[in-house]
């Protein structure tokens, strides 16, 4: 669309006609100005979501929400939309698998099995 | 738009000191591979400002030319600087594949980048192959939350663009480069850059966690029981060099910052050694982890899953196992 974007938020202010965004950097949280308009995606949230009340339950079951169809949306391009209109595609799926093979450590206390652990480790050359 | 080459490049993220970042000098092991298989050369884009630092580490990780474009806009990321300085790179050479670190940053510049250029993104990936009949990327990923695993294409769109976990593959052991360098004169101006960095808000204590290059990391779960709890795990990662990492649950409970958090919605780490304290190992953790050398998982549950992707698993309880361990390490280490 050719707006600015702001990717990993966690919260926003607005600011007369632009947004402060809080935005999760890859150390620290950062604060981003940008002016609206533009699109601000959003990550894991710093508050909980808010619990819906049975009068906002009730109040939700009584909003109408419109339907918009392609026929609404004239300008779009459908030839870019949907499965069709994807550039990538999925050419095959399969479940992951993994091949078990820990090694339980049982012994008679805690202790010996720490000692056999970490012999083991150190044998290995982890630690 | 046409590829022009058969070059597969990879974005080399730096920091703002100049220095790269792990996750796009580690793709410059895999993208030897996939260029080879392509016929291309592999090419290490670096981006920012007073970068030699990065360049020098993309020239001893293998890569065949760097293109290397500075300036002082380019110190702190901003898609539009970044974007267009990619856009102008990609229009002019032409490459056919790009991969880019699935860090903050390089999930902001894929999808807008690729979006401008009608071309294709896989995100996340966690393994990358050639098509043989094809020669298109073979991206794989996981899809609903891990439990399955879906291999993509991008048969039309050029560059195909791929964004990859930081961790899943490893940096070689570096090389005396013999890359050619080529310097590109390109700005973008203040007006073009849409975003303003107003403020950074420090934390000591996250900026502490280098997770993603850890060797030995101590990662506490629900098991844990408490913030105090953490403190067991804190003891047996300094005796072993480690840091301490912690699932959602953890985090989720207060207990630990979110920079600790390994999974799905945290980092993407693959140590020598992760000793799971603790964490019952739902597949969104897993998803996380996976890639360890060497995985301990202590967990009073015997059928937790967390077992199933270990090397090595304990019975019993964490609160007596980890004080025995500490100790065994620092009686081994005197």
């Amino acid at each position: 669309m050719g707006y600015p974007q702001v990717t990993c938020a966690l919260e926003t202010e607005a600011d007369g006609d632009s947004l402060k965004v809080i935005q999760q950097g890859p150390e620290e949280k950062q604060v981003i100005g940008v002016d609206m308009p533009c699109v601000v995606t959003f990550t894991q949230p710093s508050f909980e979501v808010r619990y819906p009340t049975i009068k906002r339950k009730m109040a939700a079951n009584r909003t109408q929400i419109p339907n918009v169809t392609s026929v609404e949306l004239s300008g779009i391009d459908l030839t870019r939309c949907g499965l069709e209109g994807s550039p990538t595609h999925v050419k095959s799926t399969f479940v992951p698998v993994h091949d078990s093979n820990v090694v339980m450590i049982q012994e008679e206390t805690a202790e010996e099995a720490s000692r056999k652990l970490i012999a083991l480790l150190s044998d290995e050359h982890v630690i | 738009m046409e590829a022009k080459t058969k070059d597969l490049w990879v974005f080399v993220e730096t920091k703002e000191d100049g220095s790269a970042r792990n996750a796009g000098l580690e793709l410059l092991n895999p993208g030897r591979m996939l260029a080879e298989k392509q016929g291309g050369k592999l090419v290490a884009v670096v981006i920012g400002n007073g970068v030699d630092a990065a360049v020098e580490a993309a020239a001893g990780q293998g890569a065949d030319q760097i293109l290397v474009v500075e300036g002082e806009e380019y110190q702190h990321y901003t898609t539009d600087a970044y974007v267009n300085a990619m856009e102008h790179l990609i229009l002019k050479y032409g490459p056919t594949t790009l991969l880019i670190g699935a860090t903050n940053y390089g999930r902001d510049m894929g999808p807008c980048l690729s979006s401008r250029l009608k071309s294709g993104l896989t995100a996340d990936c966690t393994a990358l192959d050639v098509e043989e009949e094809t020669g298109n990327i073979a991206w794989t990923r996981p899809a609903f939350g891990g439990n399955l695993m879906a291999t993509i294409v991008c048969p039309e769109g050029r560059p195909q663009i791929g964004t990859v976990r930081p961790g899943v593959f490893k940096k070689q052991e570096p090389v005396t480069g013999h890359a050619e360098i080529i310097r590109e004169d390109y700005h973008v101006s203040a007006d073009q850059i849409r975003t303003r960095l107003i403020e950074v808000i420090r934390d000591a204590a996250e900026t502490m966690v280098d997770l993603e290059g850890a060797d030995i990391i101590v990662s506490g779960g629900r098991g844990v029981g408490s913030a105090e709890g953490f403190d067991q795990l804190k003891d047996l990662a300094d005796v072993l060099g480690g840091v301490v990492g912690a699932s959602l649950a953890a985090v989720d409970s207060g207990w630990i910052p979110y920079a600790h958090q390994v999974g799905q919605t945290g980092k993407t780490v693959a140590p020598k050694l992760y000793i799971a304290c603790g964490i019952s190992g739902a597949i969104q953790h897993q998803a996380g982890m996976s890639g360890s050398d060497c995985v301990v998982a202590i967990n009073k549950d015997p059928e937790a899953p967390i077992f199933e992707v270990a090397n090595y698993g304990i019975t019993g309880n964490l609160h007596e196992v980890l004080p025995l361990l500490t100790q065994e390490v620092r009686k081994l280490k005197a």
